[in-house]
C-alpha cells in the first residue's frame, strides 16, 4: 500500500441514493505503477519509491531512462516517474520491479487531497482573478471593471503581492480532504465527492488522508459487492448484452468474493437499520 | 459534451429500469409523481457535507427507505436536458395563477412514476416562451400518436 498515486480525471456525472439526495461526483481512473529505485536512508538519506507510470512505447525511452529500468528488471517501458515517502519499516514490502496495482488497496480510502493543474483562464482582470466588484455598469461609466487604486500614496511604491490583473488558472491546484465516494471495482475508477482541479484527461496526484476503519470497510465492501451483483444482473437481463471476457472474469469473481463477504454484511446492515429505528 | 466511455458506463448502474422512465419531449403534459421520504437524517444526513458510499445507502437498489407520501405535480414539459443519469426534466404549471416551474433528474428516486397524459405539437426544444403566455395563449396543439 502507497499514501499516493497517480490517475486521470474521466469526468463528472451525479449520483443519487435511495432517498432521492443527489451528489456531485468525479470519476478517475488510477494508474498502474511499477518500483523503479528503492531509496533507503543509508545511501539516499531518506526511505521512499520511486514509481514509473504511464506505459509508452521503448522507442520514446532515452538510454539513462532505459537503464533504469534495466537495473529494476522491468520489462516494460514507461513514460513519467514519481515518488512516494514510505516508512524505513514497509520498505520491505516492496522489491525492484514490483508492479503496483492501486486496486488492491483503495477500498480502504475514506478522505483524499487531490491535486492537479487547474483549468488555464488565460490573462484575466481584476474582477475576475481577485472577485474585486467593478464599478457602476450605468450612468457612462467609461471602464468599470479596472482595477483602481493599487495601495496607499505615502509608501510611494506598490507592495510586493498587490492583487492586479494576471495570469489566472493553468496552475498547480490542490482540493484537500475530498470524501471518497466509492472505488468501484468493476470499472476500476475512484468516485470522489465534489469537483477536483483541471479539465477531463488531467493527470491527479491522489494523496490518502484518511482510511476506513475495519468496520467501515466490511461494511462498504459488502455494499459494493451487491452493487456489481445487481449490475451484473442487469447486464445479463439485456438480450442482445454481451459482456465482454475481462468483466465477466470480474463479476465472477465479485459474485465468489460476495458469498465470503455476504455474512458480515447482513449483519452490519440489520444492525444499523435497527440503529436507526431506535433512534427515531 | 462528449462522456467518457467510462462515465457512461458508471452512469449505468443509476438509470432505473427502462419502462419506469417514458420518452418524454417538450411540450408533452405529464404527471410527476413526486416521492416524500420519512425523516431523511438516519439515511442520508441532510447536513453533513461528506457522504460516503456506506452512508448513502441504496444508492441504486430500490425500496429501502420508506417513501412518506407522494405528491402529483402536473404541468407541460418546457424542456429537458442533459443525458444518462443526469437527464433533467423541467416541468411548468399556473398554479393558483402563479407560474411554478420544477427540475428533477430524470433517474432521481425522488420521482416514483411519470405519466404521459398527452403530446403536443411544438417545434423547439426549450419552451421558454410559455414564461410569456397568460391563459389561452398557453395552449399547445395536439400530436396525437
Amino acid at each position: 500500500m502507497i499514501p499516493t498515486i497517480k490517475g486521470e480525471k474521466l469526468g463528472m456525472t451525479s449520483v443519487f441514493d435511495g432517498a432521492g439526495t443527489t451528489l456531485a461526483v468525479t470519476l478517475v481512473r488510477p494508474y498502474p505503477a511499477v518500483v523503479t529505485q528503492i531509496k533507503t536512508p543509508e545511501r539516499d538519506g531518506y526511505s521512499a519509491l520511486q514509481l514509473a507510470y504511464g506505459e509508452t512505447s521503448p522507442k520514446h525511452v532515452n538510454r539513462p531512462t532505459r537503464g533504469v529500468f534495466d537495473r529494476a528488471g522491468v520489462g516494460k517501458s514507461y513514460a513519467r516517474f514519481y515518488e512516494v515517502r514510505v516508512p524505513e519499516g514497509e520498505l520491505n514490502d516492496f522489491k525492484l520491479g514490483q508492479e503496483i496495482a492501486p486496486a488492491e488497496f483503495l477500498l480502504g480510502w475514506a478522505e483524499v487531497d487531490v491535486g492537479g493543474t487547474s483549468k488555464g483562464k488565460g490573462f484575466a482582470g481584476g474582477v475576475k482573478r481577485w472577485g474585486f466588484r467593478g464599478q457602476c455598469r450605468s450612468h457612462g461609466d467609461p471602464d468599470n471593471r479596472r482595477p483602481q487604486s493599487s495601495g496607499a500614496t505615502d509608501p510611494a511604491r506598490v507592495f510586493k503581492g498587490a492583487r492586479r490583473p494576471g495570469q489566472m488558472g493553468n496552475a498547480k491546484a490542490t482540493v484537500k480532504s475530498c470524501a471518497v465516494f466509492e472505488y468501484y471495482r468493476a470499472l476500476n475508477v475512484l468516485v470522489i465527492q465534489g469537483s477536483v482541479p483541471g479539465p477531463t484527461g488531467v493527470e491527479l496526484t491522489i494523496t490518502v488522508t484518511k482510511e476506513f476503519t475495519p468496520e467501515e470497510l466490511a461494511e462498504h465492501e459488502a455494499q459494493i459487492t451487491l452493487d456489481e451483483k445487481q449490475a451484473a444482473m442487469l447486464k445479463t437481463d439485456e438480450p442482445e448484452a454481451e459482456a465482454p471476457v475481462p468483466e465477466s472474469d470480474e463479476a465472477a469473481e465479485a459474485a465468489a468474493e460476495a458469498e465470503v463477504a455476504e455474512k458480515p454484511s447482513g449483519e452490519s446492515e440489520s444492525s444499523t437499520a435497527a440503529g436507526t429505528e431506535e433512534g427515531q | 459534451m462528449t462522456v467518457k466511455p467510462e462515465v457512461a458506463e458508471y452512469e449505468k448502474i443509476m438509470l432505473k429500469e427502462p419502462d419506469a422512465v417514458p420518452d418524454i419531449h417538450p411540450g408533452d403534459t405529464v404527471r410527476v409523481h413526486i416521492n416524500f421520504y420519512e425523516s431523511p437524517k438516519g439515511v442520508v444526513a441532510a447536513g453533513p457535507k461528506k457522504i460516503h458510499r456506506i452512508a448513502a445507502k441504496g444508492k441504486i437498489s430500490r425500496g429501502e427507505v420508506k417513501v412518506e407520501r407522494v405528491q402529483v405535480f402536473e404541468g407541460t414539459v418546457i424542456g429537458v436536458k442533459g443525458s444518462g443519469s443526469r437527464k433533467k426534466l423541467t416541468v411548468r404549471k399556473i398554479a393558483s395563477g402563479v407560474g411554478v416551474e420544477k427540475t428533477w433528474f430524470v433517474h432521481s428516486r425522488k420521482i416514483s412514476k411519470i405519466e404521459i397524459i398527452r403530446h403536443a405539437k411544438v417545434r423547439r426544444a426549450k419552451l421558454g416562451f410559455l414564461r410569456h403566455r397568460v391563459g389561452k395563449a398557453t395552449r399547445l396543439k395536439e400530436r396525437r400518436v
